[in-house]
């Protein structure tokens, strides 16, 4: 029975395991309320774990610009939405819907991207 | 920290890294936590005295960089009878004096729980901060863009407060059979077990570890993932 027990809860902390991929920490510091959008050139990209990341130069009105960081899923959720090392390319000039950092910094937690070619990569699956 | 006073011992530690580009995952199992770094960090021994006259060994790991401070100390209560939630709101209340919290909200890593803030220095910088007390250690994260357009630096100031992860008995996966540790547990970082599969080896490669049904199978990412469930349990 204790066994039983025991496997049983491998087998939920293994579910939880596998669904809470990409999700280390709670988010707390995005404003998941608010979704905005921004365009800008590619400085790097990285489909790593626990996160990715994709780091954005977003030209203002001016024309100055400024670096903004992006925080994605992790590696192996990304994956399996479509995602791969070479999705994303130094030098594109990408869209981005993102839910903002509340305290204004500049960053946010990554959306969707619209890729040059048009694509739309998101953290979850198309359609979902 | 205010009321706090700080004699340093020093000492330098050489962490065990993993993965390449400019941000760095540094593992410290030893310490139960894994971390992201621009560059590899400085390890500082040192010990710091509460208001309340009590000697503590504290660990700071921090990279200086031009505009940008990165910054995690962690100091260990293990000899007091501190609890969480009077720590991480006496630590969180010594921001105050330092500039005005513009955003102080619950956060949580793994299945740890603490705070997270923003604070806009009284010197101009911009700072993102975590606070945990995990296992009977405080850990404060502080991510400092400076003077002047600290903004412009606030990018990787966030980045550097999301990179932080509980590992092993603070909280870690537990592994196969040791769920939830000390620290409350926790769905993914990796065990000693699976850190010590993908010792070595790269992204993606196989490794086999040791669960309570035999060998599972596992991919190297930062640690071991298992490919498939355990068997379902018997009716």
């Amino acid at each position: 029975m204790k066994h039983c027990s025991l496997t049983r809860t491998m087998g939920l902390s293994l579910l939880c395991f596998a669904t809470t991929a990409g999700a280390h920490h709670s988010f707390a510091m995005f404003d998941r309320s608010r979704t905005e959008t921004i365009s800008g050139t590619v400085k790097q990209f990285e489909l790593i774990s626990p996160h990715g990341w994709l780091r954005l130069m977003v030209a203002d009105a001016n024309g100055v610009e400024s670096e903004w960081s992006l925080e994605l899923g992790g590696a192996g959720q990304l994956s399996r939405f479509g995602w791969s090392q070479n999705s994303v390319h130094t030098g594109d000039k990408v869209t981005v819907r993102l839910h903002p950092l509340r305290d204004g910094s500049y960053g946010g937690q990554l959306v969707s991207v619209t890729l040059p070619n048009g694509q739309v990569l998101g953290q979850r699956p198309a359609g979902a | 920290m205010k009321g706090f006073s700080v004699i340093v011992i020093a000492a330098l530690v050489t962490p065990v890294a993993a993965l390449a580009a400019d941000w760095t995952v540094y593992s410290y199992p030893e310490a139960g936590f894994s971390i992201q770094f621009p560059a590899s960090p400085t390890v500082e021994k040192s010990t710091i005295r509460t208001s309340a006259g009590v000697s503590l060994p504290k660990t700071r790991y921090v990279v200086r960089q031009d505009r940008i401070v990165y910054q995690l100390d962690v100091v260990d209560y293990s000899s007091t009878d501190a609890d969480a939630t009077n720590t991480i709101s006496e630590t969180e209340k010594s921001f105050g004096a330092a500039g005005k919290v513009t955003v102080a909200i619950d956060a949580r890593v793994n299945r740890s729980f603490g705070r997270e803030l923003s604070v806009n220095g009284n010197d101009a910088s911009r700072s993102a901060v975590a606070i945990f007390f995990v296992n009977k250690h405080l850990f404060t994260l502080v991510g400092q863009a400076l003077a002047p357009n600290a903004i412009e630096k606030s990018g990787d100031a966030i980045r550097f407060q999301e990179s932080l992860q509980f590992t092993g008995a603070n909280g870690g996966f537990g592994g196969f059979g040791g769920f939830g540790g000390p620290g409350g547990g926790r769905f993914r970082g990796g065990n000693p077990q699976s850190f010590a599969a993908c010792q070595g080896k790269s992204i993606g490669e196989k490794v086999q570890l040791n669960g309570p049904e035999g060998p599972v199978s596992a991919t190297c990412t930062l640690f071991a993932r298992p490919d498939a469930p355990p068997p379902a349990p018997a009716p």
